[in-house]
């Protein structure tokens, strides 16, 4: 069964390369429906819409959509508060099925503060989170029948890619063998690789590059040892970053290919064998691209920030939700025959989050946790930089103490543990006696981005730097 | 809709066993029809057996040779990577994985698992019967709280959990703390699928946060845990205080390469197995001689429903006995009485076999000690006496001489007890490896800082990661 499409291009060749101006019939039509079932089953979305004075039969099209205000991850933790304050489950106002629908919940990594749970029917985990989203990908990137995907995302990332397989049987003919190995442990990665003779590693681009530094340091060289032809990157700007993809292309001896996605939302989209920019999925998603401080459409072909409402999904269907990603959206017809627009990859974030080993950290967060731990003065100061090879993100987080502390190293200890709870990452922390952060905290500096070009400069504290650094 | 129900496959589980060995017998016919049209690794055991396919009896397995997982390995090595014993082309298989936990697997010999979706469904199919007799009910939450990472029978469980009408929520091992305090209160479980080890740790965390969740059942696999009895009870009394249910503590058996093999029913009467879909056999671990029903021995499995990788006559490793008679619950299949343990974590002390769930038991069933110990060995030497490391509370002397005297009197062997603290001894975290060899201690240490590295213990090294 699987033989008939080796060297296939497509995964579903009518969508994929559906007239523009279909899709676009599609997406009006989409749109409808899903304005009509938030209506009659989401209490959010029907309070939001009644507060303004819509109604479903007001969204006609595309055009219409920009009536209804972005909907804000922020939000959906508000909501999912008072609905845990009330007793209730936290999608409650969200969910759009009853409950016995729900086949499983994923959460975001919680670094704000709060995870926000997302419930999915076995129809979002087949469509949105694996399945067919992910299955175009894949054949996109020229995956074959029988090659191995070896998955190095955490736990809720792999539920981006690939989760179907879980639900053992949702698709009749998976293209490819998946092997869910998790983020961590790199000589077992190493090991998986070589045993099983794996041909496509998908991991953020930073892991990416530490798997195979160690898989040299211990002596494995790609191609002789590592069978290893693809890289699928995601989490994190990179895959799409000329100088980050050929580093990588020149490491592995392989080829690279940026793919995106959001626990929130699901897949979103990928690369194809020209990579030249991700294509989107236009009959799943309508994308919209906004400007940062206005949140007017921003004109074609100009940067924005990415908003996403789902066209399909059936639990908790999100009606333009602020990915806080900004990306340059381009609708010229793909040489692959694809008609979907693609993205030059991911540009940046619209909000305060900082990346580090493609992991997300939000320094409000920090704050918090400080804040709360006796024996600290409540200012501290991250500091994330490149190790002296300028690959790896290291992240050193330095807390003020109260002068006189009986014990630092417990306090130190109790830091670490809080802020690993908010962070994706285990922190270092560094004890810095009080005073020393006083003159960043007056500027109300937390985070000091020395991968950023002319960082030393901007901060304008570059001897106050430099004491910290040594 | 699904509903809540006492089996999930009435049918299947409380079949007589009369139709239960032709359903095996017709089964075991067509698995070996299978694996000689689809195996060339098969194909040569069952032609050197001289075994004729076409009347083939169930009694007549013994004449098949025994199947060691070093077998396995080295077919593997040969035919990378599933090995020829895998009856299915490359391109049919939906998931791979590997045996092994985190970098140190059994006789470090991993093996490379190969699933089709059959597989999957099948595999899901023994989660659900094990699901319904726990009592996971249509609108229950469950939580997985294992390690995902290489191991595809975890993944079979979201499955299982939505074809019972409950949701499954893959939480897995790593930043617990962040799961006791963001994600449990959002969304409690009402069970909780962890290792022994990982449970009590993790009850330890939520004591801190002093809040209860509808917690109604604890079950798990991978060390002997909930089958020692006072193991159980150590659990059971300190998840009720973090629980505002009634608690019950279940065990459950199974290989990552046969998958789930034996779940227990609300009677706690051993373990009981699939016979429709696999057939339990007892053997003498040095001889390979069939033992009689109720004798304890090494259990072999034969697997009926897998396609892809079917085990035949496979030894598990484990020493367990079994039962027939019919459980109050029911069913009809036969039962597991508990694992005593892994042939490789056996302890030999003057000709008397030692197992570390013997040892466990005593260590908690004494209200001084900490839970924590360690078997000690200095390489495979022949050992005069027992040397265990305990925790004790409070007081050491005295706590040590009562634990030797016990422990003496329950093995029947000589016991040298020491004491020794948290810092010299730590605790696992997902897993436990109870005999410590002191030749290869590096190793084992480095088991522990991987465990910590995971829970976000310990910063990460320098050297990415490991």
């Amino acid at each position: 069964m699987s033989a008939g499409w080796h060297g296939r291009k497509y995964w579903e060749e009518k969508m994929e390369t559906l007239p523009r101006r279909e899709l676009l019939l599609l997406q009006d039509r989409r749109i409808r429906g899903i304005m009509r079932y938030v209506w009659s089953n989401s209490a959010f979305y029907r309070r939001r819409m009644r507060r303004l004075g819509l109604h479903p039969s007001d969204f006609r099209g595309r055009q219409d959509l920009s009536k209804i205000p972005v909907t804000r991850k922020e939000e959906l933790r508000r909501s999912q508060g008072n609905c845990l304050a009330k007793g209730l489950r936290p999608y409650e106002e969200l969910l759009c099925v009853p409950h016995r629908l729900v086949a499983t919940s994923i959460a975001t990594s919680g670094t704000t503060g709060t995870p926000v749970v997302v419930p999915l029917t076995e129809h979002d985990c087949s469509m949105y989170h694996g399945g067919d989203l992910c299955q175009r990908g894949f054949v996109a990137a020229g995956v074959m029948p029988g090659e191995i995907i070896q998955n190095a995302f955490n736990y809720s990332f792999w539920f981006v890619c690939g989760s179907t397989l879980e639900f053992g049987g949702g698709m009749p003919y998976a293209p490819s063998v998946m092997l869910i190995s998790h983020v961590g442990n790199t000589p077992l990665q190493i090991e998986a690789m070589r045993r099983l003779g794996v041909t496509v590693f998908s991991a953020t681009p930073s892991y990416v590059i530490s798997v195979i530094e160690r898989a040299r340091e211990d002596g494995f060289e790609p191609g002789r040892d590592l069978k290893v032809n693809k890289l699928l990157v995601a989490g994190e700007p990179g895959g799409s970053i000329p100088a980050v993809r050929q580093r990588i292309e020149r490491l592995w001896r392989a080829k690279a290919y940026d793919i995106m996605g959001m626990v929130e939302v699901g897949w979103t989209g990928g690369e194809c064998l020209l990579q030249a920019g991700l294509h989107l999925a236009e009959d799943f998603y309508f994308y919209e691209f906004l400007d940062p401080s206005s949140e007017e459409l921003v004109s074609a072909g100009e940067e924005g920030k990415m908003v996403i409402t789902h066209l399909s999904r059936e639990a908790m269907p999100l009606v333009r939700y602020d990915t806080c990603d900004v990306a340059r959206l381009n609708e010229e017809a793909c040489a692959c025959g694809r008609t979907h627009a693609r993205i030059g990859g991911l540009i940046g974030r619209t909000d305060e989050m900082l990346k580090v080993k493609g992991l997300a950290i939000y320094p409000s967060a920090l704050s918090q946790s400080v804040a709360r731990t006796n024996g600290c003065t409540g200012r501290f100061l991250v500091i994330v930089r490149k190790d002296q090879k300028e690959i790896l993100d290291t992240c050193v987080v330095k807390v003020e103490y109260e002068k006189g502390w009986r014990d630092p190293e417990r306090l130190r200890e109790s830091l670490v543990k809080d802020l690993q709870a908010v962070m994706s990452i285990t922190p270092e922390v560094q004890l810095v006696p009080s005073g020393k952060l006083s003159k960043f905290a007056l500027k109300s500096v937390t985070v000091l981005d020395l991968r950023k070009p002319y960082a030393y400069e901007r901060y304008k504290a570059a001897a106050e730097i430099q004491s910290l650094l040594d | 809709m699904p509903r809540a129900r006492n089996f999930w496959d009435a049918k299947r589980e409380r079949m007589g066993r009369g139709d239960l060995s032709l359903l095996q017998q017709s089964r075991l016919t067509s698995l070996l029809r299978h694996v000689y049209n689809n195996s060339s690794f098969y194909r040569g055991r069952l032609k050197s057996a001289e075994v004729k396919l076409n009347n083939f009896k169930t009694d007549d397995l013994e004449i098949l040779p025994l199947l060691s997982r070093t077998e396995l390995f080295q077919d593997q090595t040969t035919h990378i990577p599933f090995g020829s014993f895998t009856c299915t082309s490359r391109s049919n298989v939906a998931l791979a994985g590997m045996t092994g936990y985190i970098g140190v697997s059994r006789s470090n010999q991993p093996l490379n698992l190969a699933l089709t979706v059959p597989d999957l469904r099948s595999l899901a199919d023994r989660v659900s019967r094990g699901m319904v007799s726990i009592g996971v009910y249509p609108g229950d939450r469950l939580y997985v709280m294992d390690d995902p990472r290489l191991n595809p029978i975890f993944v079979c469980m979201t499955r299982a959990a939505a074809d019972v009408g409950a949701e499954a929520v893959q939480v897995g091992v790593s930043r617990s703390l962040r799961t006791c305090r963001f994600i449990m209160p959002a969304v409690p479980p009402n069970h909780v699928f962890a290792s022994p080890s990982y449970a009590t740790y993790l009850a330890g965390l939520l004591r801190e946060e002093r809040k209860r969740f509808p917690v109604r059942t604890i079950f798990g696999w991978g060390e002997p845990g909930y089958s020692v009895a006072s193991k159980r009870r150590v659990i059971r009394e300190t998840w009720s205080s973090v629980s505002s249910e009634h608690l019950d503590v279940f065990d459950v058996y199974g290989l990552m390469e046969g998958g789930l093999l034996g779940f227990e029913c609300s009677e706690h009467q051993g373990l009981h197995g699939f016979e429709d879909k696999v057939i339990y056999e007892v053997v003498d671990p040095r001889s390979g001689e069939a033992k009689s029903i109720g004798e304890e021995g090494e259990l072999v499995i034969t697997t009926l429903d897998l396609e892809s990788q079917p085990l035949i006559r496979y030894r598990t490793g484990d020493i367990t006995s079994i039962e027939e008679e019919r459980c109050g619950c029911g069913r009809t299949h036969l039962r597991l009485r508990g694992i005593k343990g892994r042939l490789d974590e056996r302890v030999i002390v003057e000709g008397a076999e030692i197992f570390p769930s013997q040892v466990e038991d005593i260590v908690n069933e004494d209200r001084d000690l900490a839970g924590n110990f360690r078997i000690v060995q200095k390489g495979r030497v022949r050992m005069r006496e027992l040397v265990i490391w305990i925790q004790p509370k409070r007081s050491r002397r005295s706590a040590v001489q009562r634990f030797q005297k016990a422990a003496a009197k329950r093995l029947g062997v000589k016991v040298v007890a020491e004491a020794r603290t948290q810092k010299e001894m730590p605790d696992f975290i997902h897993r436990a490896y109870r005999v410590l060899d002191l030749t290869r201690r590096p190793q084992q240490e480095r088991v522990i800082e991987l465990q910590q590295h995971l829970e976000g213990l310990r910063v990460e090294s320098s050297r990415g990661g490991s």
